[in-house]
């Protein structure tokens, strides 16, 4: 099923027009109409928004994809803020080529989180935000699989968006031209203990 | 039916805490937006660390992922100073319908763009700005023009009101379908995150962390209900303050903290105060 845009801007004329035409009349009766309209089209919206954030969600497909359709980017909403509480402390490490070694291991997401500690309106927090989400989705993506090493090149979409930050973080950071090759190895400690080793990686 | 229609056409409520409440959500895109240029380096340059993707679902989703979809360096400088912009013209009480349509369509934009840096305080964010549009706080000659402006901005008020009810009530609701939270040791396992906690935080015996556990869930719970009452709004407010202030300044989700602060102005009604006062007074 695909919404069809025309509809709603067509849609959106037509009440627009009533809205025209209810201004000509505005008298008792109007109001009452109107008071109708805007009640009606704001409890819409809320429930809505209750459905769409409820953490179980509706079972009729058909309500589903209707809510969806409207909630989904504009109105978009999460409100299980810390559910579940986060128990697991992970860790993002890297290393790249220098004078045919490589460096020490580097906490990347650490040295941002004490950077963001130091001064927390400095807007350190959009950084943090970045590395840890994509560090959690790519994590998320590998729950299924025991820890291990990745020699070769990676088809994981949310490892190659952690792989992009990355790339593009030693870039601005140390100012790496060319090819250069890079490790990455992202751990997870809590529970279950897991750790991904990614070699043979390299900036382009 | 009568009463709802009273309430809609009568007056324009609380005209002084929306005032307020512009200003805060001005100065925070302010900040927001000291943020990006700050930032810039890291989310909007060439060398950005944001993985972008083109999105094309219909022509409205894509008029909000517009600056996702033709992203260039010049196109996110455009819309961060055109950001800037609208919100001093807000901040100078000269802002229309017109101009705060363009701001919400022009943070939606951003927020989509940046989307893997995001917080419930920045999707909180454009329902604000959303129904900040509606708002009006000047009184036009025309009557009509002046009865429609009075009811949208009394819909505004009450919808972000229920907006702020229903967005702690599943709050509450997702921490009761979860065992760390029912158990009471939910924020003592946060508190031992570095990323959201620091040493005070952490330090934090964890019977005290229980106790505040459950106090969280309390308020969360009770907010929807007690916030319509004049006696508990110090308390509620109290506690409230400090909750995101904590949040904010201690877990370094400050702009989710100082968001729900800034949603606590509409709440106050000291007009309406002044109303009952008034009354009194010529009786």
């Amino acid at each position: 099923m695909q919404s069809n845009p025309k509809i709603h801007i067509f849609l959106f004329f037509v009440l627009l027009h009533l809205l025209c035409q209810l201004l000509r009349i505005m008298n008792k009766t109007a109001k009452k109409l109107f008071t109708c309209i805007i009640a009606m089209a704001l409890s819409f919206h809320l429930i809505m928004i209750a459905v769409y954030c409820f953490p179980h969600p509706i079972k009729n497909p058909k309500i589903r994809f209707i809510n969806k359709q409207y909630i989904y980017p504009i109105f978009h909403q999460n409100w299980g803020l810390f559910v579940p509480a986060p128990d697991t402390e992970r860790k993002l490490f890297m290393r790249y080529e220098k004078n045919n070694g490589f460096t020490d291991w580097q906490d990347i997401l650490s040295q941002e989180v004490i950077k963001h500690k130091q001064n927390r309106l400095s807007g350190n927090e959009t950084r943090v935000l970045l590395l840890s989400n994509s560090l959690i989705y790519a994590l998320n993506s590998l729950d299924e699989q025991p820890s291990s090493v990745f020699k070769a090149g990676i088809s994981n979409k949310e490892l190659k968006v952690l792989q992009f930050e990355v790339e593009q973080y030693l870039k601005s950071k140390y100012q790496l031209n060319g090819r250069i090759g890079y490790e990455l190895l992202i751990t997870s400690s809590g529970q279950q203990s897991k750790a991904f080793y990614l070699q043979n990686l390299a900036i382009n | 039916m009568n009463a709802i229609t009273t309430y809609l056409f009568q007056t324009k409520k609380q005209t002084r805490e929306v005032g307020w409440f512009r200003n805060a959500l001005y100065l925070f895109l302010l900040y927001k937006v000291f943020v990006y240029i700050y930032q810039f380096q890291s989310l909007f340059s060439e060398d950005r660390l944001i993985y972008s993707n083109v999105k094309h679902i219909n022509t409205i989703v894509d008029a909000v992922f517009f600056l996702n979809n033709h992203y260039s360096v010049f196109l996110g400088s455009f819309f961060i100073i055109a950001v800037v912009i609208i919100t001093l013209i807000g901040l100078l009480k000269r802002s229309s319908f017109i101009t705060n349509i363009i701001l919400w369509w022009l943070v939606m934009n951003l927020t989509n763009f940046l989307y893997p840096t995001l917080t419930a305080g920045d999707f909180l964010l454009n329902q604000l700005l959303l129904f900040n549009c509606f708002f009006s706080l000047k009184k036009t000659d025309d009557l009509i023009i002046n009865d429609l402006k009075t009811a949208f901005h009394n819909t505004a008020l009450i919808g972000i009101k229920l907006q702020i009810c229903l967005a702690y009530f599943l709050s509450a609701y997702y921490k009761l379908t979860e065992d760390s939270w029912i158990n009471g040791g939910a924020l003592h396992t946060i508190f031992q995150i570095p990323e959201f906690s620091n040493t005070l935080l952490a330090s934090i015996p964890s019977v005290m962390c229980m106790v505040l556990t459950y106090l969280t869930i309390a308020y969360q719970l009770s907010f929807p209900v007690l916030v319509w009452f004049r006696p508990f709004k110090i308390w509620l407010f109290s506690f409230g303050i400090l909750q995101h202030l904590v949040i904010a300044l201690g877990m370094g989700l400050f702009q989710f903290g100082i968001i729900m602060i800034i949603c606590y102005i509409l709440f106050l009604k000291y007009d309406d105060r002044t109303e009952k006062e008034n009354t009194i007074s010529n009786n």
